[in-house]
C-alpha cells in the first residue's frame, strides 16, 4: 500500500513537471472506465489463473502504467488492429475500444520517466549504404549486390545496427570491393577489363524504352569504361537456332555508345542462310563470329550502349503472319534477337585516361610548377578522407594515407592515387559509423556531449557529426554532403531549427529517392517480387517482363506520393498510378500505348491505393491461386501496424480442392477452416480483409468470377469492427477512413529505419507525438521526418543495457530532458 | 562483374547448360606433380554438407509406415535404398542413413531455427539482441581440417535465403545460413556463382599480378588493423567489443592472404567465370556442385556447405511436373496428392546430389577417387513439414571418409538420438574428438 501511494505521489508529480500543468482527474472517470473495459472483456482469459498468451492483466494497476508500458503498448496494438478480443469472444463496439486506447496512450504518453531513447552499437555500412555513399563520392555506378554478400534483414530493413556483422566472406569482398572502385574511378589505361551485362529473363519487346525510335528489341547497359582506347563489343547470341528461320531476311544490327552509332552491319538474306543451311553448327558459328569482338573507340568513363535492330517495315518481308506449329523447334522466331546479352572487353591500346566526372571529383589538383606532387596528393587525399569519413580532416588522417600514394607513385602519379582511393575506402572511419560515450569524447567530434545532469547513466546527446551522419543514412543512404558536413563542423546542426532546415533541404534533393527502394518498398515488403512464380498454365500472360512492370508501377507511384511530400496517407487513397502498355493491358485500362511509363488517372476507385497494385497483389498470392490470408496478414501488419502472430507449427492449412467434391470458391473453403474456434480466433480478423480484396487475381487482374468453382466472387464480408464492407473500395474507406492509423505505422517502420534498431515501448510516445504534429500538416513526408529528427529517440544515444549482475538506475523518476519531447 | 584480365584467350571455357566440368580438363587442371596432389599415405578428408528443408516423406504421415519413402533399411547385402534415395544405388558401398534421429534444437521455430540450428544442435537464445547461436559442425571441421587452403570453408546456397515464410519473428538470423563462425557470427551463404568463383580464384592472371594484389591487400589490411584500433580508443566497452569481433575477421583473412601466396596456383588452369545465377533451376544448383565439385579438385577448400534450397521458398517445380510452390504445398495435410508430388521433388533433389556424387566417384586422389576420401552430410532438419518437426530427421552420409565409415547400412540407435550424436561421431573421424557438441548425449556405434 505504502509503495502504492509512494507511486501515486511520484505520478502526481511527473505529471506536473513533465507538462507544466496538471492534468484532469485520472483517477477517476477515465480510468474507472477503462478498468471497467479491462475487466469485461480481458481479465476473463488473461489473469494470473489462466495465463492466456502468458498474459496476466488483473494484476497490473492502471495507476501506474508506466511501470508495465511494454505490456500495454502490446496491447493497444492489438487492441487498433482488433486482433483482441478474439472473434470468439465478446467483443467491445468500437467506441469502446477507442476510449480505452485513447485513455491509455494519454497515460503513457504522460508518465514516461524513463528512457527516452535506446542504444545503437557501432553499426558497419550495409552493403547498399557502401555502394551508395562510394558512387556518391567517386562518381562511379556500383552494384550492390554484385561486391557485397547479402545482408540479414530485420523487419525488411537492411539497416539494423545488430544484424550488420562482419563475415571473412563480406571482408573478403570488401576490400576487392574498394580496390574494384578505385581503378573504375580513376581509371587504368593498363589493366584489361571484361564485363558481361545479360539481358533480363523475358521476350524480346517490340521496342525497348530509351533506345531510339524506329529500332527494334535489343538491350541497352551503362558501362564504366576505365580508360580511352579500342573496346570490343560482343553479342554472344543472336538467336540463329537450329532451323534458322531468322536468317530468311536481312536485318541490321547497330550499336550506339551514348545514342552515337559505332557499328552496323547487316545479318541474314541469301547468304547468310545459305552458309547455315549447308554448314550447321560452324556455319551459324561462322555468322555469328561477325559481332564478336567488333572495335569501338571510346573515351574513359560512364556510357552508354545500346545494341539493337533496325526495324523494318513489315511489307519489306513475306513472313507469314501468324505463328506455326513446329515453331517449337526454332523458338518461333521470325527475326533474329538478343537472347544471353553482351559482353565488353578493354581496353586495347589505350591512349590514356582523358577526364571523366569521376577523375574530376577526385583529383582536386593536378601537380605541375606551382603545385609539388606530395602538395597535390596530400589535397587529394585530405578532400576524398573528408567525405569519406564524415568529418573534418587531421593532418594525420593525411600522413597515414601517404605510404599508400608513395607505393603506387612507382607506376606514376594516377596509380598513386588510385592506392589512396582504396586506401580510403578500407578505413573503418568509412565502413563504421559510430557513437561516442561521454567519458571518452571521439575525435573530431563537434561539441562533446553534455550528459543528463541528473546522473551518469542517462541518455546523452549525439554531437553535431555524429546527427549529420545518422541524417544523411537516413535521407539519403549515404554519407553527408559538403554543406551538411560545413554545418555539422562548425557546430551549428545540432540546434533544432537548423537539423530541421537540413533535413527539408535534404528531401528536397534528387538524393531522398533512395528512401523509395530502401525504406518503402522494404517495408512493405515488395522487394522480393521474384520469390513469387506464377503457374504458366494458369497464368500464360503473365511473365518476368510483366513482374519487372509491377515493380517500376509501385515504385514510380510511392515515388510520386513521398517525394511530391503529399499526404502519405494517399498511399491508400490516391487515384493515380503509372503504366506502359503491357501493364495496361494486364488490368484491362484501355488507351496506354507504348513501353515508356507515364502516370495514369484511373476511373475504378476500386484500384486506388497500395491495395489495388499488381505488386501487392502479387506479392500476397501463391503460384497457383490467391491468399486472402497473406493479403489480411499484409495490411494488417503493414498498413496497420497490427500485425497477427504467426501460426502455430502443426496447422492444417490445406485448401486444396477435395477429390470427388464440387470445386468450391476459396472464400467457402476458408469459412470451413473457420468454423474450428482454434482457427477463428485469429483467422476471423484475418480473413475478410483478404476475403474483401478476392475480385483481385493472384496476379493482379481484376475478375468477378471465379474460374475454378465457376461461380462469382462474393468480395463482402464484416470486419472485426461491425463494419459491412463489399470489395476493396469499402474496405480501403473502413480501415482508412482515418489516415491516423496508417500514418502511425508508416511512422512507426520509418523511425526504426532511420535508427537503425528495432522500437521499444519507451519510444511509442514519441512516435505519436511526431503523429499528432505532423496531423497539423496534413501528414506530409516532410512533417513526418521533421518530427522524427526532432525526437530525443533520434538525436540522443542511451548507455548499452546494463550486463546482468551490474545494477544500474536508468532514472526512472527523473524529469525527462529538458529538450522536452516537442508537443 | 568486372574481372581485371591481361589475357583474355588463355582461358579454357567451360561451355553447356550449367557447367559441365569435362573430367580430362580437371586432371589436366591438376597435374599430378604438383604440391598439391594427393599424397597416398595420408590421403585429406573431404567434407561437405547439403542441406534440403522441408524434411522428407517419412513413416510419420498419417498413413504410417507404408507412406515412408525415404527410410533404407538392412546393412551389407541386404541394404536396400529407399524411392528417394534410389539414385544412390552405384554408391550403396558408400552409404550410410540413419534412423531414429532428432533435433530438439529447431522444435517450436517452425522453419525460423532449421537451418543454422542443423549443424549446432543448439537452441538460439530468442532474447537475444543480435545473433545468438553456437559454432556450427562445419566450421569446427574447418577449423580442423581446413587450415591449410585458401578457404577454410565455402558456403553456398543455390537462391536467396532470405524468404519471407521462413524469418521467425523480427530478425532473420536462423533462417538464412547454416554457418555460425562462433555464437554472433552468421556467415552469409552465397548464391551468385560468379560471386563464389571470385571467392575460390580471386584475381589475377599471373604469378607477377597474384602477387601485387596480395601486396596491396595486405597493406590494406594492415591499414583496417591500425586505424580500427585507434577507433576502438574513444569507444565505449560494448562498441570496442564489436570493433574486436571486425578484428579477428581482419586476422582470419589475412592468414588466408598469406597461405595463398605461399601456394602456387600458376599450375591450375582456371575456367571461365560463370556470368551468374542461371534461370533454369536445375542448372543453378548443378552449377553450385560443380563449382564445390572444383574446389575440392583444386584443394581450394575442403569442407563445404551447400543449401541446396531454401527455407520456404517458393520456388515451383514444372521441370518435373510439380507446379505447386514448394512450401505450401510442403503443407501437405496428409493428402495423398501432395504427398506424392513431394516425394516427386525430394527425389529430384536426391538426384541433383547423386550426380555430384557420381562425379567425384570418377576424381583420382591418391590411391583412390575423392568420393573415398570424403564424407558428405545430406539431408533436412525437418521431418514432417505438415507438423514442422523435429523426429525423426532424414539423414544419410555419403562417402568412404577415409576408410572410417563402414557404408551400406542403415544405422539405428533404436531410441530418439540427437542428431548432434551424429556430429561428435563426425568429429571423431576425423581424429577431432570432443566431449559434446550441441546437446549431444554420446557417439553413433557401427558407424
Amino acid at each position: 500500500m505504502k509503495r502504492a501511494l509512494c507511486i501515486l505521489a511520484v505520478v502526481a508529480v511527473l505529471t506536473t513537471g513533465a507538462t507544466g500543468q496538471v492534468r484532469p482527474d485520472t483517477a477517476g472517470g477515465e480510468q474507472a472506465q477503462a478498468k471497467k473495459t479491462l475487466d469485461t472483456y480481458c481479465v476473463g482469459c488473461h489473469n494470473s489463473r489462466v495465463k492466456a498468451g502468458e498474459l496476466a492483466l488483473d494484476t497490473l494497476s492502471l495507476d501506474a502504467v508506466h511501470q508495465n508500458s511494454d505490456v500495454w503498448e502490446k496491447a493497444i496494438r492489438k487492441l487498433r488492429g482488433r486482433l483482441m478480443p478474439p472473434p470468439t469472444s465478446r467483443q467491445p463496439d468500437q467506441r469502446e475500444i477507442d476510449a480505452f486506447v485513447t485513455w491509455m496512450e494519454a497515460q503513457l504518453d504522460l508518465t514516461s520517466g524513463g528512457p527516452v531513447t535506446g542504444h545503437v552499437p557501432a553499426q558497419r555500412l550495409s552493403r547498399t549504404e557502401f555502394a551508395t555513399s562510394v558512387n556518391d563520392l567517386l562518381g562511379i555506378e556500383l552494384d550492390a549486390t554484385q561486391i557485397l554478400p547479402a545482408e540479414i534483414e530485420v523487419n525488411g530493413f537492411e539497416n539494423i545496427a545488430t544484424a550488420l556483422t562482419v563475415s571473412p566472406a563480406f571482408l573478403d569482398q570488401y576490400v576487392a570491393g574498394a580496390r574494384l572502385a578505385a581503378k573504375l574511378a580513376v581509371g587504368d589505361p593498363t589493366k584489361m577489363t571484361s564485363a558481361t551485362y545479360l539481358l533480363p529473363p523475358s521476350e524480346q519487346p517490340d521496342h525497348v524504352d530509351g533506345l531510339p525510335l524506329g529500332t527494334r528489341g535489343g538491350m541497352k547497359f551503362r558501362h564504366n569504361f576505365p580508360a580511352d582506347g579500342e573496346y570490343r563489343i560482343t553479342i554472344l547470341d543472336l538467336g540463329i537456332d537450329l532451323y534458322s528461320r531468322v536468317l530468311d531476311t536481312r536485318h541490321r544490327v547497330v550499336i550506339l555508345v551514348d545514342g552515337r552509332e559505332v557499328f552496323r552491319s547487316e545479318l541474314g538474306g541469301t547468304d547468310d542462310l545459305r552458309t547455315v543451311d549447308r554448314k550447321g553448327a560452324p556455319g551459324r558459328a561462322e555468322v555469328t563470329s561477325r559481332f564478336a569482338n567488333l572495335p569501338v573507340q571510346v573515351k574513359a568513363g560512364i556510357h552508354d550502349v545500346a545494341v539493337t535492330f533496325i526495324e523494318r517495315a513489315r511489307v519489306q518481308s513475306d513472313e507469314f503472319v501468324g505463328f506455326l506449329p513446329g515453331d517449337e523447334f526454332s523458338r518461333g522466331d521470325r527475326e533474329p534477337r538478343l537472347v544471353s546479352g553482351v559482353k565488353v572487353d578493354g581496353p586495347f591500346n589505350s591512349t590514356g585516361v582523358s577526364d571523366t566526372p569521376s577523375r574530376r571529383k577526385i583529383f582536386v589538383c593536378r601537380p605541375d610548377s606551382k603545385t609539388p606532387e606530395r602538395t597535390c596528393a596530400r589535397r587529394i587525399a585530405g578532400n576524398l578522407a573528408r567525405g569519406a569519413f564524415r568529418r573534418p580532416i587531421t593532418e594525420q588522417d593525411v600522413d597515414g594515407l601517404m605510404p599508400f600514394f608513395n607505393k603506387g607513385r612507382e607506376s606514376s602519379f594516377d596509380a598513386g592515387v588510385e592506392q589512396l582511393v582504396a586506401a580510403v575506402l578500407v578505413s573503418p572511419e568509412f565502413l563504421y559509423r559510430t557513437i561516442h560515450t561521454p567519458a571518452a569524447p571521439s575525435t573530431g567530434a563537434i561539441r562533446p556531449a553534455t550528459t543528463n545532469p541528473a546522473g551518469g547513466s542517462a541518455a546523452y546527446a549525439l554531437t553535431d557529426l555524429e546527427l549529420a551522419s545518422r541524417l544523411s543514412f537516413f535521407l539519403w543512404s549515404q554519407g553527408p554532403d559538403e554543406t551538411l558536413l560545413a554545418i555539422a563542423a562548425s557546430g551549428k546542426l545540432s540546434a533544432l531549427p537548423a537539423l530541421q532546415a537540413q533535413a527539408q533541404r535534404m528531401l528536397k534533393d534528387p538524393r531522398a529517392s533512395r528512401l523509395v527502394r530502401n525504406f518503402a518498398i522494404r517495408a512493405l515488403d515488395l522487394d522480393k517480387l521474384n520469390q513469387v512464380a506464377p503457374d504458366p498454365n494458369l497464368f500464360p500472360t503473365f511473365s518476368d517482363a510483366l513482374r519487372r512492370d509491377m515493380s517500376t508501377e509501385v515504385e514510380s507511384f510511392i515515388s510520386s506520393i513521398l517525394l511530391e511530400d503529399r499526404d502519405v496517407g494517399d498511399l491508400l487513397t490516391a487515384d493515380h498510378t503509372f503504366l506502359n502498355d503491357r501493364l495496361a493491358k494486364h488490368y484491362g485500362i484501355p488507351s496506354v500505348y507504348g513501353p515508356q511509363f507515364r502516370r495514369v488517372t484511373l476511373d475504378d476507385p476500386r484500384r486506388w491505393g497500395l491495395m489495388g497494385k499488381g505488386a501487392v497483389l502479387l506479392r500476397t498470392s501463391y503460384g497457383d491461386r490467391t491468399s486472402p490470408v497473406l493479403r489480411g496478414a499484409w495490411v494488417l501488419g503493414k498498413l496497420m501496424g497490427t500485425p497477427p502472430t504467426p501460426p502455430p507449427p502443426d496447422v492444417d492449412t490445406d485448401l486444396s480442392q477435395p477429390k470427388g467434391e464440387a470445386p468450391k470458391t476459396l472464400r467457402a473453403r476458408l469459412e470451413q477452416h473457420r468454423s474450428k474456434a482454434g482457427c477463428n480466433q485469429c483467422h476471423g480478423v484475418i480473413d475478410p480483409i483478404g476475403l474483401a480484396l478476392e475480385n483481385f487475381d493472384a496476379v493482379g487482374r481484376w475478375r468477378d468470377v471465379d474460374q475454378e468453382a465457376k461461380a462469382p466472387i462474393d468480395a463482402r464480408t464484416v470486419l472485426p469492427n461491425g463494419s459491412r464492407v463489399n470489395g476493396p473500395a469499402e474496405l480501403r474507406d473502413a480501415l482508412f477512413g482515418g489516415r491516423d492509423l496508417f500514418v502511425r505505422a508508416f511512422t512507426e517502420k520509418l523511425m526504426m529505419y532511420a535508427l537503425g534498431r528495432e522500437l521499444q515501448a519507451y519510444d511509442m510516445p514519441q512516435v505519436r507525438a511526431v503523429v499528432r504534429r505532423a496531423a497539423a500538416q496534413d501528414h506530409r513526408l516532410s512533417a513526418i521526418v521533421s518530427g522524427i529528427v526532432s525526437t530525443d529517440a533520434f538525436r540522443m544515444q542511451a548507455p548499452p543495457a546494463p550486463q546482468p549482475g551490474v545494477q544500474v538506475a536508468m532514472g526512472r523518476l527523473k524529469a525527462a530532458p529538458t529538450t522536452g519531447k516537442g508537443d | 562483374m568486372f574481372l581485371p584480365k591481361r589475357h583474355l584467350s588463355r582461358r579454357t571455357v567451360l561451355k553447356g547448360a550449367g557447367i559441365t566440368l569435362a573430367l580430362p580438363l580437371l586432371d589436366a587442371m591438376v597435374p599430378a606433380a604438383t604440391a598439391l596432389a594427393q599424397t597416398a599415405a595420408a590421403p585429406t578428408m573431404r567434407m561437405g554438407f547439403f542441406y534440403i528443408p522441408h524434411g522428407a516423406i517419412m513413416g510419420n504421415t498419417s498413413h504410417g509406415p507404408e507412406m515412408d519413402k525415404w527410410t533404407p533399411s538392412g546393412a551389407g547385402a541386404d541394404f536396400k535404398l529407399s524411392p528417394i534415395l534410389k539414385s544412390l544405388e552405384p554408391y550403396k558401398k558408400y552409404v550410410s542413413s540413419f534412423g531414429n534421429l532428432q533435433n530438439q534444437a529447431m522444435v517450436g521455430g517452425v522453419h525460423g531455427f532449421a537451418p543454422a540450428t542443423w549443424l549446432s544442435g543448439h537452441r538460439p537464445d530468442k532474447g537475444s539482441v543480435g545473433a545468438s547461436m553456437s559454432t556450427t559442425l562445419d566450421q569446427v571441421v574447418a577449423q580442423h581440417i581446413g587450415q591449410n587452403t585458401t578457404l577454410p570453408s565455402l558456403e553456398v546456397s543455390s537462391e536467396t535465403t532470405q524468404q519471407a515464410a521462413a524469418c521467425s519473428g523480427s530478425a532473420c538470423f536462423y533462417n538464412t545460413t547454416l554457418s555460425f563462425r562462433d555464437a554472433h557470427s552468421p556467415l552469409p551463404m552465397e548464391f551468385n556463382p560468379r560471386k563464389v568463383f571470385a571467392m575460390l580464384f580471386g584475381e589475377g592472371d599471373t604469378l607477377e599480378e597474384r602477387a601485387a594484389i596480395q601486396d596491396q591487400t595486405r597493406s590494406l589490411l594492415d591499414r583496417i588493423t591500425g586505424n580500427t584500433r585507434a577507433l576502438q580508443r574513444d569507444l565505449g566497452a560494448n562498441d570496442r567489443r564489436v570493433l574486436d569481433a571486425y578484428l579477428e575477421t581482419v586476422r582470419e583473412i589475412e592468414r588466408r592472404v598469406n597461405l595463398a601466396s605461399s601456394r602456387d596456383l600458376s599450375m591450375i588452369t582456371v575456367p571461365e567465370a560463370p556470368m551468374g545465377e542461371l534461370n533454369a533451376f536445375g542448372d543453378q544448383v548443378d552449377l553450385m556442385f560443380d563449382l564445390i565439385a572444383l574446389a575440392y579438385q583444386a584443394d581450394l577448400t575442403r569442407v563445404a556447405s551447400y543449401i541446396m534450397v531454401a527455407e520456404g521458398t517458393n520456388r515451383t517445380y514444372n521441370h518435373i511436373g510439380v507446379s505447386d510452390s514448394f512450401h505450401p504445398v510442403s503443407h501437405h495435410a496428409n493428402e495423398i496428392g501432395r504427398l506424392e508430388k513431394l516425394v516427386k521433388i525430394q527425389t529430384w533433389h536426391v538426384e541433383r546430389f547423386a550426380a555430384f556424387v557420381k562425379k567425384l566417384a570418377a576424381v583420382k586422389d591418391g590411391d583412390g577417387t575423392l568420393l573415398d576420401h570424403s564424407m558428405f552430410l545430406y539431408g533436412s532438419n525437418m521431418s514432417n513439414s505438415d507438423k514442422h518437426n523435429g523426429y525423426p530427421l532424414p539423414t544419410v552420409l555419403v562417402g568412404g571418409g577415409n576408410g572410417k565409415l563402414r557404408g551400406s547400412q542403415h544405422i539405428d540407435p533404436g531410441q530418439p538420438t540427437p542428431i548432434a550424436n551424429l556430429h561428435l561421431t563426425i568429429l571423431d573421424r576425423i581424429n577431432a574428438r570432443q566431449e559434446q557438441f550441441g546437446d549431444s548425449t554420446g557417439l553413433i556405434a557401427n558407424m
